[in-house]
């Protein structure tokens, strides 16, 4: 074992063991507790990572599962676990576990190792170990909601210093208005190196005259590797409207690295911002051999009317994970004011002959992805005409009795008056 | 002893402790506890009570979910634990109804981060929130049934959803 390994080891033993040692005297929260969940170094070689101290707090019998797993970033810098197969896959090349999977019963710890098996490519691992924990129960005592736990001890291994690459590429700034009055402005910013690096910006906006009219600081915020994230500023000027330049640069990036953009003001620090969220997306019914119809509604969150952009995700799902998007459709949009729900709706046919599929619909805005939601669909025989009819009829009760109503109520009015003209006609004289 | 003689004999005490040796004094000792705070990261999410289908409304149940971490910024997703066929629906696993063991419910499992915004659960993990140290969330379960939905009363539904937090 390398000295690093050691020291990484070390340290952790010593936390975990604190933290034990506290557990012994202290009562805790009925949690599962993973700790120490994080492992921060150097990779220099082959190293072990650990020990991983799972603690039952809770009253569950637990059955855990041990995966390494690779980490991404989310835009707006929040860490999430890439669960795909594929990358469970690429992250046990790299990384293999001592214990894959034991039982935990209530009040039990258990420390795992894991191992770093070689140096990627990249020269960087930026991973985890997760733990799965389901709860052990007879099928008779089985709830209707049962919940499975994954904790995640992320392991985050930077270069050598020789290998140590500082590569920062920026994207156009953005300008938004995440409530009225207040303006916040987004620098792009993607890790094309290999390092898990703090990068802040500085911001400069200037007027029409090129006048400095603000200058404020980017958070800064860690960066994965591989990730692109926006780093948010906001200016503490009231600017008036009118058009503005935009300009920022990079700090903690190793080199100067820049990034540009422009902005139209309307109103005192009000952009127009188009932003929405997806607020329905029912399961559709589908038939074998027939076109699915596929609807979802979205809320306008941003300050002008528009329609965004949706596309649907067609995935095969026929008994393992979704597999490769194997259709992509364009979906009819209407347009929505601020705070107004608007429908988006299209019409397909499902690709190939899976038992079943899942269909992801996908708003974004000038090539962003702003939201998203899945929804499984399991494509079943046509039923016959009568059955069709009768669930037509039942689906629609109230429409079916309203028009029953008004029929009878028009009967009747047609009734009453052919029975005066009647009378009127059999009158004497 | 007289009151002079008092004060001549407290005075030789001190004289004679100050020329003793350091080591031969009664000396207080201090020493400094220091802590460290570990990475931790704690999931707690309570039984959801059961919900009672029916036609005529939508039935709901919720679950406290509490992130206890050491570490500046956490993230709390929901799945449906089962990724393949009929995700985010739940199945039929018991009842002597006419549907057969493993039978989906129409509708998928609808949830929410905050009672109103309801969402059908996937296999894909959709983001709860995200928080500081330590956080509470109630995630709210609706399900749906069709109105020509045949379901036969006592029959039991269940889904294993799966929360993750790094």
């Amino acid at each position: 074992m390398r000295p690093r390994s050691i020291l990484l080891s070390f340290s952790a033993a010593a936390l975990s063991a604190a933290v034990l040692a506290g557990v012994a005297t202290a009562q805790t929260a009925p949690a599962l507790n993973l700790s120490p969940s994080q492992f921060p170094g150097i990779l220099t070689g082959p190293l072990q990572v650990g020990p991983m101290t799972l603690l039952n707090g809770t009253q569950t019998d637990y059955r855990i599962r041990v995966f390494p797993v690779l980490l991404g970033q989310r835009r707006d810098g929040g860490i999430f676990v890439r669960e795909q197969a594929r990358d469970r896959r690429r992250a046990g090349r790299v990384v293999v576990v001592q214990t894959r999977r034991f039982g935990l019963v209530p009040g039990e710890a258990r420390s795992v190792f894991s191992r770093v098996r070689r140096v990627p490519r990249s020269g960087s691992f930026h991973g985890g170990v997760l733990f799965q924990a389901t709860p052990r129960v007879r099928p008779s005592d089985r709830e209707q909601i049962t919940n499975v736990l994954q904790l995640t001890a992320s392991v985050l291994l930077d270069p050598i210093t020789p290998r140590r690459r500082l590569r920062f590429a920026t994207g156009p700034i953005r300008a938004e208005s995440p409530e009225k009055g207040r303006l916040r402005l987004l620098v792009p910013v993607s890790n094309r190196g290999n390092v898990y690096q703090r990068v802040g910006a500085t911001v400069v906006v200037r007027d029409g005259s090129g006048e400095v009219a603000a200058r404020t600081r980017a958070k800064g915020l860690k960066i994965l590797p591989g990730a692109v994230v926006d780093l948010p500023a906001v200016p503490k000027e009231k600017l008036p409207a009118g058009d503005y330049t935009l300009s920022a640069t990079l700090r903690g990036a190793g080199s100067a690295v820049r990034a540009r953009g422009s902005m139209r003001l309307f109103g005192v620090n009000e952009v127009a911002t188009r932003e929405a969220r997806l607020t329905d997306l029912d399961s559709p019914t589908a038939y074998r051999g027939q076109e699915v119809e596929v609807k979802a509604s979205f809320e306008n969150t941003g300050n002008v009317a528009y329609a965004p952009e949706a596309e649907l995700l067609v995935r095969q799902t026929g008994g393992e994970e979704p597999g490769k998007v194997a259709l992509r459709r364009p979906m009819d949009v209407e347009s929505a004011g601020p705070g107004e729900m608007g429908a988006i709706q299209t019409e397909l046919e499902l690709p190939g002959d899976a038992r079943s599929y899942q269909l992801t619909v996908r708003l974004s805005a000038g090539g962003r992805t702003i939201d998203s939601r899945d929804v499984s669909v399991t494509p079943t025989e046509r039923p016959p005409v009568l059955t069709r009819a009768k669930n037509w009829v039942t689906e629609n009760a109230l429409l079916v009795v309203a028009i029953l109503l008004v029929a009878l109520i028009l009967g009747g009015i047609a009734g009453l008056g052919y029975v005066r003209r009647l009378k009127r006609a059999s009158a004497p004289g | 002893m007289s009151p002079r003689n008092a004060g001549r004999a407290a005075l030789l005490t001190a004289v004679a402790a100050l020329a003793l040796p350091a080591g031969a004094q009664a000396a207080d000792s201090t020493s400094t506890v220091t802590g460290t705070v570990a990475t931790e990261l704690s999931l707690s999410v309570a039984a959801p009570a059961a919900m009672a289908f029916s036609h005529a409304a939508p039935a709901t149940t919720s679950s406290l979910v509490t992130v206890t971490s050491t570490q500046t910024l956490w993230t709390l997703s929901i799945s449906d634990n089962n990724t393949v066929t009929n995700a985010g629906k739940m199945l039929k696993t018991a009842g002597t109804g006419a549907a057969a063991v493993g039978t989906p419910l129409a509708n998928a499992l609808q949830w929410a981060p905050d009672a109103t915004t309801f969402a059908a659960l996937s296999g894909t993990p959709a983001t709860v929130g995200t928080g500081t140290l330590v956080g509470e969330k109630t995630v709210t379960f609706k399900q749906a049934l069709n109105a020509t939905e045949n379901v036969t009363a006592g029959d039991a539904y269940a889904l294993t959803a799966k929360y993750t937090v790094n």
